[in-house]
């Protein structure tokens, strides 16, 4: 298993750099830059927009930037004798162009020449040495804005999944035990209903009834709002986790009620239960010894992929309560062009895929006696 | 004697008791009056360094624990000398109009009790004007060209040009704790931007809140100043002020209702009619004002299959092409009359729509009298296509160039207008327009884009009409606005000019009015409406609408009273009462 395990996870790094080429040129293709985004001020000069870019380093070739985001560019563009200037470089200049008015480079009247002026060493070191860079738009670290947001995720992601998950799972069970009967039919219709509605218009929904109208429970955020620089521990304000999380595992119970369902039923038609039934073994110890764990084994395939789901944020429902999750985090990203903050959220989600699968397939071999990984 | 030599010893003491007494009363009217809850609908700040902020949240929350450098009267919404909250008493200015002296008031302190004085205004200035920081304030960088500390509390800034719009210019300079400053940022500007002191910052001051802490994505949080020396009542009243981020228009309206929220400074649409009725019954206390937003449709009038600059290195027109259908004034003016605005605002906007002819709100001091928005007149507007060379040849209701200037022959009256996906009021806007304008003859496109997308293609100079709406300064600044039809902002990809305006007269006229000696208003105010007159006759903008937001507050808010120039005027009076 540790060699499995070990095999898998060398396998994942071509499959991990894979993902960060595509992602980085889907976003470097999207229309509309980040300079767009931040300078869009009528105060702005021509100049100020052209110097933005050369500060954030989008107008270099798209390989430059890959690579700087990937490696950094301290080893691009150095200072080799301290003067706080840099003197040397590969693949991109050390001194950069002078602008006029208008944003354009500039000659020396007399030779014609470009005009340059000095530009400093590089500074980044590059994901591959921790440095994630810096957000266009927060202007800090790019880990910084993933890592505030990234408890509050974790927050809503775990309640949602045991709820989602022990309730659907139960749901299932119950549905397959009393097949065709009232309970079945009816957390069929309930599974089809609650996938019909949409997040938001669920989420909207429960504020209006339970926050509005009854007044039972809090009208979104993490929190009670007060002068205080945090939120109380999470038992003091259980009744802010209650409709988001009602939210988000709704999905859940539907989706694996169904999957449930199917499963155990495809399992108890199989020989092996007729046989358990044929020994004489109670109904009860039959479904729930014999059937039931044979039928988490498909449930494991998308268990994993369901909890990287659930981490890398629900940026619909996170916008409906207010909540500060790293979903929301990642819409506005995207849509501020904030390269750095939309790369770190993409490594972390294809890190957490690619255990999410490898967990699958780990319970997979714990749940299955047949399945043993060599 | 004896009796005198007693009451001589009793009354000092009996003024101390009192003194005593009186004490715990003043200290208890700081921050006696409750949290102040607003809702942030937008994103978290971004810093709290007024030198690199960029951002209008990060500007909210600045505005209410910096002081202003000079600042703006909230009845008159003017740059004024000695206003609450600003540094600046006074100032004068040289024969030559070039140098500016301005007199510091001498009785603000920071949170630290060091009192604000020239030189951190002067820290702010050398970040700034050494070019390195990463927030762009080329207009002050081109403008100052240096500054003189004259004493603690007299500073002369020196400037490039006499112009009558310097002290817009100095709009964006705070001061700053220089003493803190230097010490943790040191003269290192280039790399300010990744200072932790950012989100942190341990003084504040010389407004009416001092920073107590920032929980990304949940909340700002700021504590009543006990040195705002400007406090209405004497003291800062409210315990603190809270900026709580609620992303939903429909929840953050809901908030408000459940009195989670003390005040909304816009109320959307939706909720006007509801807010207005509770609040004439006087469940909330409501104040509407001119919105700071127009909104327009920038109609490109050069060829958008080949962008060129407007001018060349030399400062000479380029030849740009014109647009096929847009190029010509009268298809322009055409469209213009073809909007019947009452069935717009209806269906758009809920009735709260107001007409413009202008950038320029109706109640600035530059706008003239007589600029009227054109009228709905589908026979004018079909007239000047027909004059155009537009007509409906082959009886299909599309008109066709027949003579036109700059289409090729036969070519249908067709273009495309794009707006910013999402935005509900857009979007019923250009469905609207596009009905009103076919009904002209136009075959007209719409097309809801991503707006980081349309905002890329504006700036290309690649679209036929793209509507948008832009935010007003506050003072206006009619240079500011009026100078993106001026050539010289005609730069792809870079420049706002990006309809390829260019109008000699106006040209003129913008920079005269700029330059007028001694600054005479009247005579500035005639230029700026003969410039408004021929934007508005020539049109690369349909100038659409602006509105009125409705701000509401709790009723148990007392002493809120909205001015025109800032709903927040007097937030340091504001007591939330407990209900």
């Amino acid at each position: 298993m540790t060699k499995y395990i070990i095999r898998r996870l060398l396998q994942a790094i071509p499959i991990f750099v894979g993902i960060t080429i595509l992602s980085y040129l889907l976003m470097a293709a999207a229309p509309g830059g980040p300079v767009e985004i931040l300078a869009f001020n009528n105060r702005l000069k021509p100049r100020e927009r052209e110097e933005l870019k050369h500060i954030l380093g989008i107008n270099d070739p798209l390989p430059v930037q890959y690579l700087r985001w990937l490696a950094g560019d301290d080893w691009m563009r150095w200072d080799s004798d301290g003067d706080g200037t840099a003197d040397g470089s590969v693949l991109i200049d050390f001194r950069g162009p002078v602008l006029n008015d208008k944003g354009k480079p500039t000659t020396d009247p007399e030779t014609g020449e470009a005009l340059t002026s000095p530009l400093p060493p590089g500074d980044r070191y590059g994901i591959l040495r921790g440095d994630f860079g810096v957000s266009f738009y927060y202007k800090r670290p790019a880990q910084d804005v993933l890592f505030e947001r990234l408890p509050a995720t974790l927050e809503l992601s775990i309640a949602s999944f045991v709820v989602g998950a022990t309730l659907g799972i139960a749901v299932g069970i119950l549905a397959a035990i009393y097949h065709r009967r009232a309970f079945d039919n009816i957390s069929r219709v309930g599974a089809v209903i609650i996938n019909s509605i949409p997040n938001f218009g669920l989420g909207l929904l429960l504020i209006l009834i339970f926050g509005s109208a009854l007044q039972i429970l809090p009208l979104g955020n993490r929190c009670k709002t007060t002068l205080d620089p945090s939120c109380p521990p999470l038992p003091q304000r259980l009744d802010y986790l209650i409709l988001p999380t009602i939210v988000l595992a709704a999905g859940g119970v539907a989706g694996y009620s169904r999957f449930m369902r199917a499963s155990m039923l495809d399992v108890v038609s199989q020989d092996y239960i007729r046989t358990a039934r044929s020994k004489g073994l109670q109904e009860r110890r039959v479904w729930l010894r014999h059937g039931m764990r044979n039928a988490f084994i498909p449930i494991a395939t998308f268990l994993g992929p369901t909890i990287t789901a659930l981490l890398s944020g629900a940026a619909i429902t996170e916008t409906v309560f207010s909540w500060p999750g790293v979903g929301r985090q990642v819409v506005n990203s995207v849509v501020q062009r904030d390269f750095p903050v939309v790369m770190i959220v993409v490594i972390y989600a294809a890190i957490a895929n690619i255990l999410g699968y490898l967990l699958s397939d780990i319970m997979y071999a714990l749940i299955d006696p047949r399945i043993r990984y060599v | 004697m004896k009796l005198a030599r007693r009451f001589m010893l009793i009354c000092p003491l009996l003024t101390f008791a009192l003194l005593f007494l009186s004490l715990p009363a003043l200290t208890q009217d700081v921050g006696s009056g409750g949290a102040i809850i607003e809702p942030n609908f937008g994103d978290d700040p971004t810093t709290f360094n007024p030198v690199i902020a960029n951002d209008g949240t990060s500007n909210d929350v600045i505005a209410r624990m910096y002081p202003d450098f000079v600042g703006v009267d909230s009845a008159t919404v003017q740059y004024a000398p000695g206003v609450k909250g600003a540094l600046v008493a006074d100032w004068d200015i040289s024969e030559d109009g070039m140098t500016y002296t301005f007199h510091l008031r001498d009785d603000m302190v920071w949170s630290d009790g060091v009192p604000i004085t020239a030189v951190d205004v002067a820290w702010f200035l050398d970040a700034v004007l050494s070019g390195e920081t990463s927030s762009p304030r080329q207009e002050l960088i081109d403008r100052v060209q240096g500054y003189e500390i004259i004493d603690d509390h007299t500073l002369s800034i020196n400037f490039d040009e006499a112009n009558c719009t310097l002290i817009s210019t100095l709009a964006p300079v705070t001061p700053v704790p220089a003493h803190i400053f230097e010490e943790v940022y040191g003269d290192d500007y280039a790399g300010m931007d990744e200072n932790e002191y950012n989100l942190n910052p341990t003084v504040t001051g010389g407004e009416s809140f001092v920073f107590a802490n920032f929980r990304p994505g949940e909340q700002t949080t700021l504590l009543a100043n006990p040195d705002f020396t400007d406090a209405e009542m004497g003291a800062v009243i409210p315990e603190g002020w809270v900026y709580k981020v609620v992303t939903d228009q429909v929840v953050q309206m809901e908030q408000f209702f459940a009195g989670d929220l003390t005040f909304v400074d816009s109320v959307p649409q939706a909720n006007r009619a509801d807010v207005k009725e509770r609040g004439a019954a006087g469940e909330f206390q409501t104040y509407e004002t001119p919105a700071g937003t127009i909104r327009f449709l920038s109609l490109n009038t050069a060829d958008p299959t080949n962008p060129q600059d407007g001018l060349d290195e030399d400062g000479n027109p380029i030849d740009q092409g014109r647009h096929p259908i847009l190029g010509d004034a009268r298809v322009r003016q055409a469209l213009n009359y073809g909007i019947n605005f009452g069935e717009v605002n209806e269906g758009a906007f809920f009735g709260t729509g107001i007409p413009v002819a202008s950038h320029v709100r109706p109640t600035d001091w530059s706008f003239p009298a007589g600029l009227e928005p054109y009228p709905f007149d589908p026979d004018k507007a079909m007239q000047l296509l027909d004059e155009a060379g537009f007509t409906d040849s082959d009886g299909d209701d599309v008109r066709e160039c027949n003579g036109c200037l700059y289409a090729e022959a036969g070519a249908p009256l067709a273009f495309t207008a794009k707006t910013n996906a999402g935005n509900t009021s857009q979007e019923a806007l250009y469905t609207i327009l596009q009905d009103q304008w076919n009904e002209l003859g136009f075959d007209v496109t719409v097309e809801f884009v991503e707006f980081g997308t349309l905002i890329s293609e504006f700036t290309a100079q690649t679209y036929d009409a793209i509507g948008v709406f832009w935010g007003l300064a506050t003072p206006a600044d009619p240079n500011g606005i009026a100078s993106i039809f001026l050539p010289e902002a005609d730069v792809v990809g870079a420049g706002y000019n990006t309809q390829s305006f260019n109008n000699p007269r106006l040209n003129e006229l913008i920079e005269a009015a700029r330059l007028v000696p001694g600054c005479d208003v009247d005579v500035r105010k005639d230029m700026y409406g003969e410039a408004y007159q021929i934007l508005r006759d020539e049109s690369p903008w349909i100038w659409i609408s602006t509105g009125d937001v409705l701000l509401a507050a709790q009723d148990n808010v007392e002493n809120w009273s909205p001015r025109p120039g800032g709903s927040r005027w007097n937030i340091d009076a504001w007591m939330v009462a407990e209900q």
